[in-house]
């Protein structure tokens, strides 16, 4: 008989599992559905990591070893700077038009909801970003590994600048001049991951661009 | 059952109502009166749990129903001023993603004759955005005959509505009370329907 019973519990937590990741993927299809929709929005923040990051070389010339020096730094502040300008966007919208309050009806654990409007955001601002790192990068004259440890890093960095920002957002929603007061919240709040990502990266030998990458990997 | 103990909201400074308690039972109807800036839709919000009252407890066969949480949501259907729809998306896909959402077991089929009772079989594959002030309603009360939910909270439902839309919704109204649901709903115009019990809560008077 305790058989039968344990076998119900054990259905219905899984069956339960099932309708909690069905939510989350309905979330997050929602959400890359309407970005699709509106890609001039995505379009933007691509475009404004492209040409901030393209800016630095024309600025400080052609100095190879100075711009391979500072080209994680600069890809890093850009995709910084391009992440928090679709921040805004993240529960804003859907604040605006009563969604939102909608979603926090709906009977699946609030968590796991903003858990997917947070990938979302990251598909949608994040990831577009890391797949131009590398093209971007040739522009500082990185090399093979070099490059590759570059997109590494911000794949990794990049999930954190969403969930971090998604805070920021959150605590700006409804505020009168939301955009300016989330940088202030969410800046500071970067700093960790910005002086952590391209540090690993710093501390390789100026050279690695070519060779002796095993090092690096190891810290990595 | 619903039951609303002592409650209390304030909006800003003011106070809105407080020692406000009642009972709503199944198969019953609660029409919410009250003048402009009465506290009406703070009310509904507050019984959904979108408001955090001041005072007081929104009790859910007994139990708080911010203990029951999810428990609690499954049980409600609020529709507020705002639509709650994308408008990028079509009225099919708005439904669908409310529908998985809540964890309707639905299909595509239920979604599209849902649509066309609510009139709007011409405009199921477009945008919302497209769609006029009253079809734009129309497509969020559609909510209401996908698997309903025991508890409705309706905010200004006929807002928009034409003639034939408001006879409609009057009807389903009905109907969920007839079938033992309880309807929570503020409006300026009569409810002009017959339902086993049909109270009134007048606030901004006192």
């Amino acid at each position: 008989m305790w058989k039968w019973a344990d076998f119900s519990i054990c259905t219905s937590a899984s069956t339960e599992g099932r309708a909690v990741f069905a939510a989350l993927k309905c979330v997050i299809g929602r959400d890359l559905t309407l970005a699709m929709r509106h890609r001039s929005d995505v379009l933007t923040t691509v475009f404004f990591f492209v040409i901030v990051v393209s800016l630095f070389p024309l600025g400080v010339g052609p100095e190879a070893e100075l711009l391979r020096a500072m080209a994680a730094g600069v890809v890093w502040v850009a995709a910084l700077l391009a992440s928090m300008l679709s921040l805004g966007r993240m529960f804003a919208d859907d604040y605006n038009d009563g969604t939102l309050e909608q979603l926090v009806l709906v009977p699946q654990p609030l968590s796991l909801l903003v858990l997917g409007k947070v990938i979302a955001h990251w598909v949608i601002s994040g990831l577009p970003l890391v797949l131009m790192s590398p093209l971007l990068g040739l522009q500082f004259g990185l090399q093979g590994d070099a490059l590759l440890m570059l997109v590494m890093t911000l794949l990794l960095g990049t999930p954190v600048l969403s969930l971090v920002g998604a805070i920021g957002a959150a605590l700006t929603l409804g505020v009168r001049g939301g955009g300016v007061l989330v940088s202030l919240l969410v800046l500071p709040l970067y700093i960790p991951v910005l002086s952590s990502a391209p540090a690993q990266w710093r501390l390789v030998p100026p050279a690695w661009g070519r060779r002796d990458t095993s090092r690096c990997w190891r810290r990595f | 059952m619903l039951n609303i103990a002592n409650l209390e909201c304030v909006r800003g400074d003011r106070q809105l109502f407080s020692g406000l308690s009642f009972t709503v039972e199944e198969g019953s109807l609660l029409h919410v009166h009250g003048p402009n800036g009465s506290g009406k839709t703070t009310l509904l919000r507050a019984i959904a749990g979108l408001v955090l009252p001041e005072a007081g407890e929104v009790e859910w066969n007994g139990v708080s129903s911010r203990k029951l949480g999810e428990d609690f949501n499954r049980e409600l259907l609020y529709l507020g001023h705002h639509y709650g729809l994308k408008f990028e998306l079509t009225g099919y896909e708005n439904l669908r993603i409310f529908a998985k959402l809540s964890g309707f077991d639905i299909s595509e089929a239920e979604v599209e004759a849902a649509l066309k009772q609510m009139g709007l079989a011409r405009c199921v594959e477009l945008p919302v955005k497209v769609l006029s002030q009253g079809q734009k309603k129309r497509v969020a009360l559609a909510r209401l005959l996908l698997q309903p939910p025991k508890l409705w909270i309706l905010d200004e439902p006929f807002v928009a509505l034409d003639v034939a839309a408001v006879s409609m919704l009057l009807e389903l109204i009905q109907q969920h009370v007839a079938d033992g649901g309880m309807v929570i709903l503020t409006t300026h115009q009569e409810v002009d329907v017959e339902v086993g019990r049909l109270q009134h809560l007048h606030l901004g008077e006192h």
